[in-house]
């Protein structure tokens, strides 16, 4: 009995170990990680402060600290390349913490998901840290773009133009609702403006925040006018861009359809802020309703809050969309970590990682890295040793390395139990 | 080993280091036991901690209660409360001498004797309610039959209290508390924006300071000392400089950079005088001011017509040089601001505005920001009332005191007994032994702050929407009631509209509607860390906001146990978008040159001096009253609270050390002339009434005037509030205390 469910188990291994080889040699050796989108990428500003990097860090405030503002910083890679620029400066941040008598946070694995997320998601939501709109750019952009041609301003009467007055929007100030409304009226909009002679306004980010600041400008009214949304889900974004038929037509890395861009390869468009994202969908939303008509299906159309889910998907999409090399993992685990470290060969100056419990996907790992940095960095000191920087891409290559060299520790495991692990490599 | 260390010495140094060894561990485990054994004792007791809110002063700041078996033994500032951040001010402190004031009142009572004398009769709460609604219902049919003063606060449970009254047709008026909200008015008539100004002067690099208590309570105390200390000494920026004008040495002039001596008169002369360098030396920035001038044209002919420096400084006594100095100062600096006490008169408030839109310190950082709201409508003058009572110009059937606030006013009338005389029945809620209870016939105490439902807005301070709300901290100590619960069973018991307009049943009920509320409103966050808050602001102003509670109740939970909600979205551009509205700004144009001078203590012009070398001077008589005496609040006194607390008598007449006293400040040179020495008994005259003080010598201070402490407060107050010395108004007689009084001060 227990000689076939070890041959079972074997067999299960072999084939897993040669799907993992068959994709990785059929991608030039990358596999992708699994890795879970946030649900609230905001949930990590308690973290934030909760582990005392409020102390050294400010987000986008005038106050003057210890360690850099990572709110003028954008984070525009993976998750895991966040991730190993966290790992680099470990040490100065040791010191500093040292100094100022700080102990060295520890986080386990969904705080540093939180953690990285929210990181990521800081320039998103506060567009005001990266470019603010201005309003006299935005009258312009208003008057420039034919806005004003079929919308009353102030000093119009409304049935001199056949568009409504924008008024309305005065005290909404997300920019997901410029979004929303732009893109569920513009059939309406080009409808007019073919018959007017007008021609389709082509926007950037910047001149839809500008156009977004216009629109609010003149608003006297307090806090209490003010309409909000709540933060997109990624999560949520991803169930809506299937459920609303995206899909169909955009792939994201390569799964979906084929009919339109796959928006998995445009990472720099979609890590602006919500206005680039904004004006990115109006731009082309003109192209969409005509492949729309060509299939024959109904337009989409979105709410605000399916809006505001859809834009924080395309903007995450990215971040956990990793693929990683594990054979470059292992020349870097040689390289880097072998010194102290073995996979399978006992302790050394450092743990055994192939017993180290609970490292079963790429964040459980990074917060594993960055727990035991403190007492690393000493050893390295002691040693004379360097300490190992990992370089953009360097922490999803090891992370798959190690995921990699765990499933088939696991599945030999299996083979001698009768137990099957799940792996963090898709 | 070495061959001097013989056996003997071998067992010496042994047997030495095994009796050290031995007696150290056997001291360790004496030590270890005696501690478990402290461990082991109960004398610690069970420490929890409980919120509340100050109510000493309009600040609002938050306070944590330690209490030690459920006693309250200590106050300390509420970390996560936005205004406070964790501190409290001497007032904050001491306010738990209140909870356990021995002279509180225990319970509802009655008077037996004549107005002012102390003989009353215990009543139970229904005889009490029943007894005070038959006289509120015999007064509602008269015309402004019912006067009813309190405090000026708002908030929900201000809200319920004033809808009360209304109900009631009484006539309602408030004594204005020293808060951003007094200077609202003024910065409306410059700029049209319906406000309450916000002074930025955390981020502010020069501060010119009229009379503006900075270091001691400036409109919300904890809040401007906290600010004070970012202007000093924040990282980022150099350290701020401070320039105090003052009628007298206030603390704020001793931790100025520089201290100019000039009275309220004498500062809107130095203003506009400054405001006339400005633009004289075309020192403002004229293109920023175009489009908002208003009738900047009018205004700037005016100033540089009749306010000269020459003439300012004829005026003030202020040198023409510092006056060119502070001008220049003021425009070179790269923040600067101008700020004004909140109990500054309409003509400096307006002075002092006008120059801060000079140098273009609106919606600016480190300027001035408007927050703007509902209007407040006819917040009536409660000291006004009181005047026309005392009078009899009013002769109210029922006069409802909700504190001693009115009374203790600096303008207040002294002689209560006519307040007393022309009532048919006075009612007092406050919970002390005080003015109000003095002459009142009535007493309804109701429970002191710790032990009260909360939810008041707090003095406009923090650029942003706040309200402070908690729960209970403390059971209640005595037979005192709930302030909601007793106008709900008053309006039971009165019946019809009084009746309807009570829509809750204590002030749990009315906490409770304003959480929800907030809750539903879908903005903003319990209070938090500075940091939170801030991220909240940032993610409101890109348009976001995620909920803090997974459900209305956790809100509501979550609001009550950390002491209020905050809104931190501030829109700084109010003032600007108001001034639009508004056609630009409307400056004041003063009518007429400076007409304050006194020659006597000013430099003469050099006309003057020519003049006085031709003309024989007459023999003049001294005169009877020869010095200007100035009334001031010290920070410790809190005049819409209890005074009975020992701890803040000690803080009075400090750094000077003289606790306890009045005390009179005289330039060194006026106090030799009458060999007074410091810290001599002296006896103060005036045409109506002597007082007795203390003398303290202040250098600077201008010759000719005397600066008196303002403690209000006497026989009634309690024990220790009887120690301190007689009310000073009665130097001033009917006229008013703001203003300043003739007296003569000599040795007693």
């Amino acid at each position: 009995m227990t000689s076939v469910r070890t041959r079972r188990a074997w067999r299960a291994g072999f084939v897993l170990v040669s799907a993992v080889v068959l994709v990785a040699a059929a991608n030039d050796g990358s596999v992708p990680l699994s890795l879970e989108l946030p649900d609230n990428p905001t949930a990590g500003a308690h973290v934030f402060v909760e582990k005392n990097c409020v102390r050294c860090h400010a987000l986008g405030g005038d106050e003057t600290r210890v360690g850099p503002d990572l709110g003028r910083m954008h984070f525009r890679g993976t998750v895991l390349d966040l991730a190993g620029a966290f790992w680099n400066h470990a040490p100065v941040m040791r010191e500093k913490m040292q100094d100022l008598k700080i102990v060295p946070p520890r986080l386990d694995a969904r705080e540093m998901a939180d953690l990285m997320a929210f990181l990521t998601a800081y320039r998103y939501y506060l567009t005001e840290v990266g470019e603010p709109g201005t309003p006299s750019a935005g009258r312009v952009v208003f008057e420039t773009r034919g806005c004003a041609r079929c919308h009353p301003t102030n000093g119009d009467s409304t049935w001199e133009k056949p568009g409504p007055r924008l008024d309305r929007y005065r005290g909404n100030f997300s920019g997901i609702l410029l979004a929303q409304v732009m893109w569920n009226h513009s059939p309406e909009m080009a409808t007019v403006m073919h018959g007017s002679g007008v021609p389709w306004p082509r926007l950037n980010g910047r001149q839809m925040g500008d156009l977004l600041a216009y629109l609010q400008a003149g608003n006297a009214g307090t806090g209490r006018d003010r309409v909000y949304f709540e933060p997109g889900s990624p999560r949520r974004g991803r169930e809506q861009f299937a459920n609303k038929g995206c899909i169909r037509c955009h792939a994201i890395a390569g799964v979906g359809g084929k009919a339109a861009p796959d928006l998995g390869r445009r990472p720099r468009d979609l890590v602006g802020s919500v206005s680039s994202i904004a004006a990115l969908m109006w731009n082309h939303s003109q192209a969409m309703t005509m492949e729309f008509a060509r299939r024959g299906v109904p337009r989409v159309t979105f709410s605000g809050r399916e809006m505001a889910d859809i834009i924080a998907y395309l903007y995450f999409v990215n971040y956990a969309n990793v693929r990683a090399v594990p054979a470059h993992g292992g020349r870097l685990f040689v390289d880097k970590c072998s010194p102290c470290h073995s996979l399978g060969g006992g302790r050394r100056v450092g743990p055994d990682l192939q017993e180290a419990p609970q490292r079963g996907d790429p964040l459980a790992i990074i917060a594993a890295m960055w727990n035991h940095a403190a007492g690393m960095d000493q050893e390295l000191r002691r040693h004379g040793l360097a300490w190992p920087r990992l370089e953009p891409g360097d922490a999803a290559d090891l992370t798959a390395f190690l995921l990699n060299r765990r499933s088939a520790a696991s599945t030999a495991h299996a083979a001698a139990t009768g137990s099957v692990q799940p792996g963090g490599v898709r | 080993m070495s061959d001097n260390l013989t056996r003997r010495d071998f067992l010496l140094y042994g047997g030495a280091t095994i009796a050290g060894v031995t007696l150290g561990e056997l001291g360790r485990r004496t030590l270890a036991a005696a501690d478990a054994r402290a461990a082991a004792w109960p004398s610690r007791g069970v420490e929890t901690w409980a919120t509340t809110v100050c109510r000493e002063c309009a600040g609002g700041c938050g306070v944590r209660v330690r209490l030690m078996d459920g006693v309250p033994v200590k106050l300390e500032g509420n970390p996560l409360c936005p205004v406070a951040r964790g501190k409290l001010c001497a007032k904050g402190q001491a306010a738990i001498e209140s909870y356990y004031d021995p002279d509180r009142l225990v319970g509802p009572a009655r008077r037996t004797a004549r107005s002012g004398q102390p003989a009353w009769t215990r009543l139970t709460s229904t005889e009490a309610i029943a007894l005070a609604a038959e006289r509120l219902r015999q007064a509602i049919a008269t015309p402004a039959g019912i006067v009813v003063l309190a405090a000026d606060e708002r908030g929900p449970l201000a809200d319920a209290w004033t809808r009360f009254w209304r109900a009631a047709n009484a006539r309602l008026a408030w004594t204005p508390m020293p808060t951003a909200a007094r200077l609202g008015p003024r910065l409306e008539v410059l700029t049209g924006a319906q406000g309450d100004p916000v002074f930025d002067l955390e981020r502010a690099t020069y501060v010119l300071s009229f009379g503006a208590p900075i270091v001691e309570d400036w409109l919300s105390g904890v809040w401007t000392q906290r600010s004070f200390g970012r202007f000093r000494r924040g990282s980022g920026h150099a350290r701020g400089r401070l320039v105090q004008i003052d009628s007298r040495r206030s603390a704020t002039a001793r931790k100025a950079d520089e201290w100019l001596a000039a009275t309220v008169e004498q500062q809107v002369i130095l203003a506009y005088g400054v405001a006339s360098v400005l633009l004289r030396e075309n020192r403002v920035d004229r293109a920023k001011l175009e489009p908002l001038a208003g009738n900047f044209d009018a205004f700037e002919r005016q100033v540089t017509t009749y306010y000269t420096p020459d003439n300012v400084a004829s005026a003030t006594g202020v040198p023409v040089v510092t006056i060119l100095r502070l001008a220049r100062e003021l425009a070179s600096a790269s923040r600067p601001l101008v700020a004004v006490n909140a109990d500054a008169p309409a003509a400096l408030a307006d002075a002092v505005f006008t120059l801060d839109a000079l140098v273009g310190a609106f919606d600016r950082p480190g300027g001035v920001f408007a927050k703007t709201g509902d209007p407040v409508l006819d917040r009536a003058d409660a000291v006004e009332a009181l005047r026309d009572v005392a009078a009899g110009r009013l002769r109210p059937k029922v006069l409802v005191f909700g504190d001693s606030s009115p009374l203790r006013a600096l303008d207040a009338p002294a002689d209560a007994s006519a307040i007393a005389a022309n009532c048919d029945f006075v009612i007092s809620l406050s919970p002390y032994l005080d003015e109000s209870a003095a002459i009142a016939d009535f007493l309804l105490p109701v429970d002191v702050a710790i032990e009260s439902w909360q939810a008041m807005l707090p003095a406009t301070a923090v650029a942003a929407d706040l309200v402070a709300v908690t729960r209970p901290a403390v059971p209640r100590r005595l037979e005192t009631q709930d302030r909601a619960a007793l106008l709900q069973s008053l309006g039971t018991a009165i019946g019809g509209s009084v009746e309807a307009a009570c829509d809750w049943r204590s002030s749990e009920d009315v906490v409770g509607a304003e959480l929800k509320r907030l809750a539903r409103a879908a903005r903003g966050t319990p209070y938090a860390t500075t940091y939170e808050t801030n991220w909240v602001r940032q993610l409101e102003s890109g348009g976001w906001w995620a909920s803090p509670a997974d459900s209305e109740q956790e809100f509501v939970d979550r609001v009550l146990t950390v002491g209020g909600w905050i809104d931190p979205w501030f829109d700084p551009n109010q003032l600007t978008e108001a001034l639009h509205a508004h056609g630009g700004l409307a400056f004041p144009i003063p009518e007429s040159p400076p007409a304050v001078r006194d020659v006597a203590a000013s430099p003469a012009t050099s006309e003057e001096v020519a003049l006085a070398a031709d003309v024989v001077p007459a023999p003049v008589e001294p005169p009877r009253f020869p010095l200007k005496l100035f009334a001031f609040t010290p920070a410790t006194v809190n005049p819409a609270g209890n005074l009975n607390q020992p701890a803040l008598f000690e803080l009075l007449g400090q750094p000077e050390g003289k606790p306890w006293r009045l005390w009179v400040e005289l330039n060194p040179e006026t106090a030799a002339q009458q060999d007074i020495a410091n810290g001599a008994a002296v006896r103060i005259t005036s045409a109506h009434a002597s007082i007795d003080a203390v003398a303290v010598h202040v250098t600077g201070l201008p010759p000719e005037t005397a600066a008196l402490s303002f403690v209000p407060g006497g026989p009634t107050d309690g024990r220790w509030a009887r120690l301190v010395g007689p009310d000073v108004r009665q130097l001033w007689g009917e006229d008013p205390a703001s203003r300043p009084c003739a007296v003569r001060i000599a040795r007693s």
